[in-house]
């Protein structure tokens, strides 16, 4: 409030302003003496006490009661005091109602009380000029500024009420009481057009300079406040808070100096703000915080099962959206219809929460067949469907720009649909490619190719002939048949000449069907794209070693004879022991042929050159290939010295490595040999090379040998280093199927272990150990976890049995309980599969040793499969039971009861005798 | 943040704006000052630069399944011009 004013206001003994909750108290002061009045008010005595109390409604604030009182007064007084205090209490009513803001009020008021006393004239201009200025009606309140003799005193006044009282520069850029070229108007117009230029868009320096404007005129905040406006959009926060300090307080352009720093982040209490100045932040400084809840509101309607609860939260969101941030209507509508379509909501009703469909475009449909892929996985028509959409979102994306029909994105795209319909199991997919649409169109032609992998991958390869899409097409192709393999791998040549793969593919696919010329042809084209690859230098003499053999068990021993030469002058060939490999099969090409002299001499050869037991031994296994095993023989183990006997561990691990090196198919040994290799292993360990030690693992797990198997891996345990992983691995291959958990601990370790040595085909075995529908689930292991393992197992070397069980990994499987009797009766739960009632049986078993039963019930509770019935495995477990007591081996005794799942599992084909 | 929102590029940006925004954030994050930022930055680039990794990790973004504020979290507070007349109400009151 003006200075003037106050100062009005103590010569007029008008108490100050009070705040709305005083009035309130005020108003009930009123009652209780109004109510006085109507009883003593005709008593002149009283005249002098209603006086009084109307004074002091007036220091109360109360000026609407205090008016009332007066009126009544000086209608029962009529003295000159008494009107001097209606006059009063006139003047702080219009100071009351211009508080409140209702100038129109407060003009009224004062027209009415100049009417009927014309002599208060004079006292009311402050109040009437204030509400002049305040209603926008400047004439009265500006008029003045055209006489020449007015007072400095008056003429600051005045522009103390201009800067105090008028918010609307048009108003007094527009007002005809001052001339047009008056500072005033004009600086009132140029802020007007600065104010509203710098709330509407980004300004420059020369649109708020305003030298209109100066900094002693009365409208000089309103210069400060557009420079801080400006600053406010431009980012320029300090700047901004800067400009808003200089505002004065008292100045009309204060009044938005709350709301600035609002804007720029000061705490402010939002119920010490008004309505306008709550939208003004909300709407200028991007307040997103109602949008955020309402956004989280659809969220948790989303997460609910109330479809009403959803449409209103969308509902709710959207128009917020549409308020506070329509930048991202248009994509919210989006996600919100997908969500609702691939959850089943009703699409009419969502539409409408929506407040309409969303835009179809290619971002739209790129999320719905999204979508469809994630939550139907196991829902093979929406993969179908979701290829569907992926080809809207292809012709929408090529209209919109975001690629090309011919670019690497667009053989992507149809790369990423095959991958979807690869999930659908191919039965179903034939089916689909036969049948219609989903609903939305009856495709004709080629329009449905996006249900055809193989078209799919034929426009990917085309467009973008890159060497990782062609491998997905071959792999797929290769998953289909053969022969589409070999299409696939052609097609790949014929458009990548250069690349090696699909030669080697083909190379490969020949040599499976012994076809070795077709094999060799093609391998001669990788050798001329890169002959020092090293599966291209692998390849010729494997290639050529398998082709002699094939001529052998062909009995064409003169084309074997000339493979065998051809495979003597590659230089590859003189490597390691393949000389004495050579030598081994010229002596059966020979014998073949009857060429008794040529095969002594290759036969010396061998000898000389590997040893005579492990020559023999290979002649025996390419005999075995060539099935040809007349013209080989090897005498029994048993017949061998003790010395000789104790080499064959040695001669198996070298003769092994020689048929791994030239990757012989059908290769077998001798199974006395190898009977004979699990006895003196353990004597000859110690003076074994660990490739002779893993050579000997594989062996055992080959020929069914676990024994022999697991005194390797014990053995290579032992030494530990980088074979850690291998070994264990060994281990739990050669460990019997029904110790499922120390199997899936041993494996996970190999896996953890071989991770971090970086040995990936260990890794890729552990794993696919893992993944074994019998072998439980997998589960994670920390290195240290996995280290500790290596060191309990080659600290166990004994293979385990039904009474040594090996070292306990229960702890590491906390999410598996253990379902034994006393176990489940420590939890708390009823005894399950089996009952209790046999535990009388439980002691001394015919033998002389004592079982222990619960630890049977443990091994086989973990072994049987849960989907037997209870009675069936109770009555599996007798038969265990008595046929042990008979004598029966227990692993065996397991195996017989389970079947392929508590026995050994056996390969086909691996075998070795 | 994916590789888009830390380069600042759109969905559809092309391999040089891909780069050109590459080179901006790199000046603006260098890696003896920044090494954090930096790394962040070649990362969304190397998956950016290759059409065929841009256009597999556009294939398979599941953004819009995170939560409904994300999509104003990314949003910076940017301040609206919302034309005079919203602050002539606040100017009226007192």
């Amino acid at each position: 409030m003006g200075t003037n004013i106050q100062s009005f206001m103590a010569i007029m003994k008008v108490p100050p302003r009070r705040s709305i909750a005083s009035i309130g108290v005020a108003q009930n002061n009123f009652k209780a003496n109004a109510s006085t009045l109507a009883v003593s008010g005709s008593n002149a005595g009283n005249a002098v006490a209603l006086e009084t109390s109307i004074r002091q409604l007036l220091v109360n604030g109360n000026s609407k009661a205090a008016l009332e009182n007066a009126k009544q007064l000086h209608k029962s007084e009529h003295t000159s005091a008494s009107e001097s205090l209606l006059l009063e209490a006139y003047r702080a009513r219009i100071q009351s109602l211009l508080d409140q803001n209702l100038a129109l009020e407060a003009k009224s008021l004062i027209r009415l009380v100049a009417e009927r006393f014309p002599n208060a004239q004079a006292l009311l201009n402050d109040v009437g000029q204030v509400a002049s200025a305040r209603s926008g009606d400047l004439a009265a309140l500006l008029k003045p500024l055209n006489d020449p003799e007015l007072s400095a005193e008056r003429r600051a006044d005045l522009e103390r009420i201009i800067q105090t009282q008028v918010s609307d520069l048009r108003a007094l850029a527009e007002c005809a009481a001052l001339p047009p070229e008056h500072s005033l108007r004009q600086a009132a117009a140029a802020l007007d057009r600065a104010f509203d230029a710098a709330t509407s868009g980004p300004v420059n320096e020369e649109q708020i300079a305003l030298p209109e404007v100066s900094h002693r005129s009365p409208l000089a905040p309103w210069k400060l406040l557009i420079r801080a406006i400006a600053c406010l959009h431009r980012g320029e926060d300090q700047q901004c808070r800067d400009y808003l300090a200089s505002i004065k307080p008292e100045s009309v352009p204060a009044r938005l100096v709350p709301s600035m720093q609002a804007i720029l982040g000061a705490d402010t209490k939002a119920d010490s703000l008004k309505s306008p100045e709550r939208v003004l932040i909300s709407r200028v400084g991007g307040n997103l915080s109602d949008l955020r809840s309402a956004l989280e509101q659809v969220d948790r309607a989303f997460s609910g099962e109330d479809d009403n609860q959803i449409f209103k939260a969308v509902h709710a969101a959207v128009r917020e959206c549409q308020r506070s941030a329509p930048d991202r209507l248009g994509t919210l509508k989006q996600i919100i219809h997908v969500r609702g379509g691939s959850t089943g909501l009703d699409a009419k009703r969502l539409a409408t929460s929506l407040d309409g469909e969303p835009r179809r475009d290619a971002a739209y449909f790129r999320m719905f067949s999204r979508a469809l892929e994630i939550f139907g996985d196991d829902e093979p028509y929406d993969l179908a469907e979701a290829c569907e959409l992926w080809d809207e979102f292809r012709q929408h994306a090529l209209r919109e720009g975001i690629f090309t029909a011919q670019s690497a994105e667009m053989a992507q795209l149809y790369l990423h649909m095959t991958d979807t319909l690869r999930q659908i199991p191919a039965k179903l997919l034939k089916e689909m490619q036969q049948g219609g649409g989903f609903g939305r169109k009856q495709p004709q032609g080629d329009e449905r190719y996006y249900l055809y992998p193989e078209k799919l991958f034929a426009r990917a390869c085309v467009i973008d002939p890159h060497p990782e899409a062609f491998s997905q097409w071959l792999s797929w192709a290769n998953d289909q048949s053969v022969a589409m393999g070999e299409s696939v791998a052609k097609e790949w040549h014929r458009i990548r000449p250069a690349d090696i793969e699909p030669l080697l593919h083909l190379m490969k696919q020949s040599e499976k069907r012994n076809a070795f010329p077709s094999a060799l042809a093609y391998l001669e084209k990788a050798e001329r794209i890169d002959a020092i690859d090293s599966t291209v230098r692998a390849a010729r003499l494997r290639l050529l070693a398998a082709a002699a053999i094939r001529h052998l068990q062909q009995k064409k021993p003169r084309l074997a004879m000339e493979k065998i030469t051809e495979m003597a002058e590659l230089p590859q060939s003189q490597q390691a022991d393949r000389p004495g490999f050579l030598a081994a099969l010229r002596t059966l090409t020979c014998a073949a042929a009857k060429d008794q002299e040529g095969m002594e001499r290759s036969m010396h050869e061998a000898e000389a050159l590997l040893g005579g037991l492990p020559a023999a031994l290979l002649l025996f296994g390419i005999a075995a290939a060539a099935k040809c095993l007349d013209l080989a023989s090897v005498p029994d183990a048993k017949a061998l010295k003790p010395e000789g006997r104790k080499t064959i561990p040695a001669s198996l691990a070298r003769v092994m490595a020689i048929a791994k090196d030239f990757k012989i198919g059908k290769f077998s040994l001798p199974g006395s040999y190898i009977d004979e290799a699990e006895k003196q292993f353990p004597q000859v360990a110690d003076a074994l090379t660990l490739e002779q030690i893993s050579a000997l693992g594989e062996i055992g797990i080959a020929t069914d040998h676990p024994k022999l198997a697991w005194a390797t891996s014990t053995a290579g345990l032992k030494r530990a280093g980088p074979t850690e992983a291998f070994f264990l691995l060994l281990r739990a291959r050669a460990l019997p199927q029904y110790f499922n958990d120390r199997r899936r601990a041993l494996a996970s370790a190999a896996a953890e272990l071989a991770r971090f040595q970086r040995d990936t085909e260990v890794v890729d075995q552990a794993v696919e150990m893992l993944r074994d529908p019998f072998g439980g689930d997998s589960f994670s292991l920390t290195l240290e976890q996995a280290r500790e393992i290596a060191r309990k197992e080659a600290a166990s070397p004994s293979f385990p049995g039904i009474f040594d069980s090996g070292p306990d990994y229960s702890e590491l499987f906390s999410d598996t309980l253990c379902e034994c009797a006393d176990c489940r009766r420590a939890r708390g739960e009823e005894p399950s599969m089996f009952n209790d009632e046999d535990r009388s049986e439980e002691g001394i078993f015919e033998d002389g040793l004592e079982m222990n039963e619960t630890e049977m019930r443990r091994i086989f509770n973990r072994s049987v499969p849960k989907e037997i019935p209870p009675d069936m495995a109770e009555m599996l477990f007798k038969v265990m039971k008595e046929a042990f007591q008979s004598g029966e081996a227990p692993e065996k005794l397991l195996s017989q009861i389970l079947g392929g799942r508590g026995g050994t599992k056996q390969k086909k084909g691996r075998r070795g005798k | 943040m994916n590789a888009y929102e830390v380069l600042g590029v759109a969905e559809n940006a092309s391999e040089q704006e891909i780069r050109t925004a590459y080179l901006s954030k790199v000046k603006e994050f260098p890696p003896e000052q920044s090494p954090q930022e930096f790394e962040g930055i070649r990362d969304a680039y190397e998956a950016l630069r290759d059409p065929r990794k841009r256009a597999e990790a556009m294939l398979i973004s599941t953004a819009f399944m995170a939560p409904l504020v994300s999509l104003i979290d990314s949003r910076p507070a940017n301040r609206v011009f919302a034309g005079p007349q919203l602050w002539r109400e606040v100017l009226k009151t007192k």
